[in-house]
């Protein structure tokens, strides 16, 4: 088990960035696990990550580390106030980056399978968009408006319970 | 909201993250990556390869199923999304793949041959899924959740199971039949493969047993039954029971192996259940009464081993009834011929030979039921039915006239033990006052075994020279184990009145020496108290002077100790130790105090006539000449010679001190007349117990009605039966009679509305 621990991996991001990283931590990942798990890999195995940027998988190996032997508690669904309320002082810090980071972050998340990160960060912007309008959500997030007038109606009718609310 | 959107809010992110707008992908150039992944995945199972894919190709399938699971694709004339696109493709790939190559390779096949193949098939398939669930896991995490759709595995092994083993499975089945029976047959078989295949019906459930219980068990147990009912009938008609059974205990061992070896874990109780059906609950009654072999033949025999296979055997199918009852009759008829074996002989000298035979048998039969049938209670209850009914039998002798009770007996038994404890040895000894309170424990007449028990005890512990009082502790302790204390007070108060008068002996001595009062003979005075004792005979006696200084001074001694308490003193039950000076030198005579009283009436004289003795001693002219023949009729201890016939007395027959009395031991016993149970004390036992067994079947008449008030005669008897079992089993007659008595006293009275009806009345 020591021996294993110690064994590491080599991930390459879309950048061409490579990161060695210990399996222990890394097998957050179900995308990675799943890959290690056939066995018989070379000593250091090259995984490549085409879709994540070097930049927010640094971050997710960073989130790793700090979690792999210790995971965060469960995040509540739905969230009832604010999320900062509800995780850790480590995580609070993890969350203070710019918002683009942390849409890629989710990207990552996403991709490797790390669901514990994947609930965080999308907690973390419903958390920000909590008591916005559409209008403003579109405007913190570059979404265009596609709705026709019509469309747009009937959705707000059939989600009438929850702006009530 | 992330997830509803994720379509349009992807290449938003994309946007954000890289400023470039990428082309749209197109789905079947996608798809064609796919399949060519999938088709290098096929192959890899035929190769040595040890990977079908490399981390750079794993990664790039993964991230092709990712994309077109994110990204906006050109789907082109196909309808629906992509992501359903996909599932249908994963579902469409997999199953060309079952009908082109893995059909066609199991067609036609049959056993062994079959076997390999399908189970190798099978294993290649579970390989083929689980990558393919590992590359497709993006659209196992969305699509197939939130659409509700079969996971992905699960299409793999649905597919598997209609395509390819809906068409072998019952080729398959008897297979695996085939082999079980080869096995069964005696031929090794590769229980590995076996298990394999067992797994393919156990896996196509999906996980419910429902494809193994349906399509290969249902077939096994048929063929199970059909197999043992064949094996059963032939082994019934060549072989002993003994055989049979050795043969059907293997058998029932091996299904067990093998079932535990390859089969589901819930088939191995149903399988052995239906071999029991067949090898046992069919065949039990010609084994049990095979003839030289069934079970009276084992019983008789003792053949510990096979009885002990067929108790096992029974007890699988929980039916040991008639076994426990043929060993009931069985054991009822050995003791009968034991009673009947001893009817008419001479009980006062049989007695040990008689109880040691029922002590032996019920050993030997304890001892089966103990340890080969497991302590079963149908055996127990079995045993005992059977002691029972032969244990209460008396022993009569018409020609004696006599009519003798196991009560007396072991009693008597006891007696001896008790009185030779050294005989028997310390070791032996406990297992020895176990196993007769065992046999105990058979008796009806409990109440008749303790009276005698106490007068035997009584004579032991005053007259005996010798007594093991730890023996008899152990002993009364073991009897009170068994029937409550109620049952041994009386006798532990004896034990303890022994020990008290030790340390009044003691208290006595004390009062002697600080009175300054010099007794002329050792006096060892016990203290009895009456209701623990049986009643003794008060006598009329003319006390030596030489014994009337020692009563005096004991009367004062416990006077002072104690306040209204009477002594009485009982002369019949004392000893005494003469010492008598002969001219080749002294002797140390041990003998009754009746003994000694007549002998020191010849300190005065040389010869008396008996009606001269009988009038100085004052006792009944009987007991006189039985104590006079004593001392004379004996070689040993010929103390007097006397005139006229040797056997007989007459009140004129004179007797004189025997001067020429020689024997080479210094310490010489007198034949003591109390030790023995006499005729007339055996009578007065049976009027005793009798009348004891009025006074308690009064008592438990009045305990119930007390308690109920209102009772019917038919419960009254049965309750008060029960009440009284432990000490005796009351006569329903006698019972009616103490009613009958109680109501003429006023204790109960008779309904006014229904005869058979008592109330009770405070």
């Amino acid at each position: 088990m020591s021996d294993e621990a110690k064994k590491t991996v080599k991930l390459t991001s879309r950048d061409k960035q490579v990161f060695e990283v210990e399996r222990e931590i890394i097998q957050m990942s179900g995308l990675v696990r799943d890959m290690l798990e056939e066995g018989d890999e070379d000593d250091v195995p090259t995984i490549p990550v085409p879709n994540v940027d070097s930049k927010p998988l640094e971050r997710v190996i960073e989130y790793c580390k700090h979690h792999h032997k210790n995971p965060a508690e469960e995040i509540e669904k739905p969230l009832k106030g604010k999320i900062e309320d509800v995780i850790s002082e480590w995580d609070k810090k993890f969350l203070e980056i710019e918002q683009s980071l942390l849409i890629e972050l989710i990207m990552a998340a996403n991709y490797l399978n790390i669901k514990d990160l994947l609930d965080l960060t999308c907690a973390k912007v419903a958390s920000m968009m909590k008591g916005k309008s559409p209008e403003q959500i579109r405007e913190m997030f570059g979404i265009e408006n596609d709705f026709t007038p019509e469309e747009e109606a009937k959705i707000r009718d059939e989600n009438r319970w929850c702006e009530e609310a | 909201m992330f997830l509803k959107n994720k379509n349009k809010q992807a290449p938003a992110a994309d946007k954000n993250a890289n400023k470039g707008v990428r082309p749209q992908t197109n789905f079947d150039e996608k798809w064609k990556v796919l399949q060519d992944g999938f088709d290098s995945l096929i192959d890899f199972l035929d190769s040595d390869q040890k990977r079908p894919f490399d981390y750079d190709s794993y990664a790039n399938l993964y991230n092709t199923v990712y994309n077109l699971c994110t990204q906006k694709v050109d789907t082109g004339k196909l309808a629906g999304g992509p992501t359903e696109l996909l599932y249908d493709r994963y579902k469409k790939c997999i199953s060309q793949y079952l009908t082109d190559r893995v059909v066609p390779s199991l067609k036609e096949k049959q056993g062994e041959i079959l076997l390999t193949e399908a189970v190798k098939r099978w294993r290649d398939h579970n390989i083929v899924v689980r990558y393919m669930v590992k590359l497709f896991n993006y659209l196992d995490r969305y699509y197939t959740k939130h659409s509700n759709r079969d996971s992905l595995k699960d299409v793999g092994l649905k597919c598997y199971q209609y395509l390819v083993y809906e068409s072998i499975k019952k080729d398959m089945a008897q297979a695996l039949l085939d082999k079980v029976l080869k096995e069964r047959n005696g031929e090794g078989i590769d229980r590995s493969m076996m298990k394999d295949g067992v797994n393919l019906f156990i896996e196509m459930g999906l996980n419910s047993l429902s494809a193994y219980e349906k399509d290969f068990e249902a077939l096994l147990f048929t063929d199970t039954s059909a197999f043992y009912k064949r094996e059963a009938a032939s082994w019934i008609v060549t072989d002993s029971c003994p055989e049979y059974m050795r043969k059907a205990e293997d058998r029932l061992n091996q299904e067990q192996g093998r079932a535990q070896a390859y089969l589901h874990t819930t088939t191995e109780s149903q399988l052995i259940k239906r071999v029991e059906a067949e090898l046992i609950t069919d065949q039990q009654n010609h084994l049990l009464d095979m003839e030289n072999s069934g079970f009276t033949p084992l019983l008789k025999d003792y053949k510990t081993e096979d009885l002990s296979r067929m108790y096992r055997l029974f007890k699988r199918i929980g039916n040991q009834k008639p076994m426990a009852e043929r060993m009931r009759d069985y054991v009822r008829q050995e003791g009968m011929n034991v009673v009947e074996a001893y009817q008419e002989k001479d009980m006062s000298e049989n007695c040990s030979a008689y109880i040691e035979t029922l002590l032996n048998l019920q050993e030997k039969y304890s001892k089966l039921v103990n340890v080969e049938f497991e302590k079963d209670n149908l055996f127990l209850e079995a045993l005992k039915d059977a002691f029972t009914s032969f244990v209460n039998t008396d022993l009569e002798s018409e020609t004696r006239k006599t009519k003798t009770s196991t009560a007396e007996l072991l009693s008597t038994y006891c007696d001896t033990i008790m009185k030779s404890t050294d005989k028997v040895g310390e070791d032996k000894l406990e297992d020895l006052l176990e196993r007769i309170v065992h046999l105990f424990g058979y008796i009806d007449d409990k109440d008749m075994f303790q009276e005698y028990y106490r007068r035997q005890l009584s004579k032991r512990l005053l007259v005996a020279s010798r007594s093991n009082h730890d023996a008899e502790r152990s002993l009364i302790a073991k009897l009170k184990m068994r029937c409550g204390a109620s049952f041994t007070s009386k006798l532990e108060g004896m034990i303890k009145d022994k020990s008290l008068s030790e340390d009044l002996q003691n208290n006595f001595a004390e009062f002697v020496d600080s009175s300054k009062k010099k007794l002329e003979i050792d006096f060892t005075p016990q203290v009895l108290t009456t209701g623990f004792w049986p009643a003794f005979k008060i006598d009329q006696l003319t006390i030596p002077e030489e014994f009337q200084s020692c009563l005096s001074s004991f009367k004062e001694f416990y006077d002072k100790r104690t306040e209204s308490r009477s002594l009485k003193w009982v002369h019949s039950m004392g000893t005494c130790q003469v010492l008598a000076k002969y001219e080749d030198g002294n002797k140390d005579l041990l003998m009754s105090t009746y003994q000694a009283c007549v002998l020191l009436l010849f300190n005065q004289t040389t010869d008396l006539p008996a009606q001269d003795i009988q009038k100085a001693l004052q006792l009944p002219f009987e007991d006189v000449k039985k104590n006079l023949l004593s001392l004379c009729v004996s070689k040993q201890a010929n103390i007097l010679k006397k005139t006229g016939n040797a056997k007989k007395v007459e009140p004129t027959d004179a007797f004189s001190v025997n001067e020429e009395f020689k024997n080479k031991n210094r310490r010489i016993k007198i034949p003591n007349l109390v030790l023995k149970i006499s005729k007339e004390e055996v009578q007065d036992i049976n009027n005793t117990t009798q009348e004891d067994r009025k006074h308690a079947i009064e008592a438990a008449i009045v305990r119930l009605m007390k308690a109920r008030k209102k009772m019917d005669h038919q419960t009254l008897v049965m309750d008060c039966s029960k009440q009284l079992m432990t000490h005796f089993v009351p006569d329903p007659k006698v019972i009616k009679r103490r009613i009958e008595d109680l109501i003429s006293r006023e204790y109960l009275e008779r309904d006014s509305k229904q005869t058979n009806v008592y109330n009770y009345l405070a």
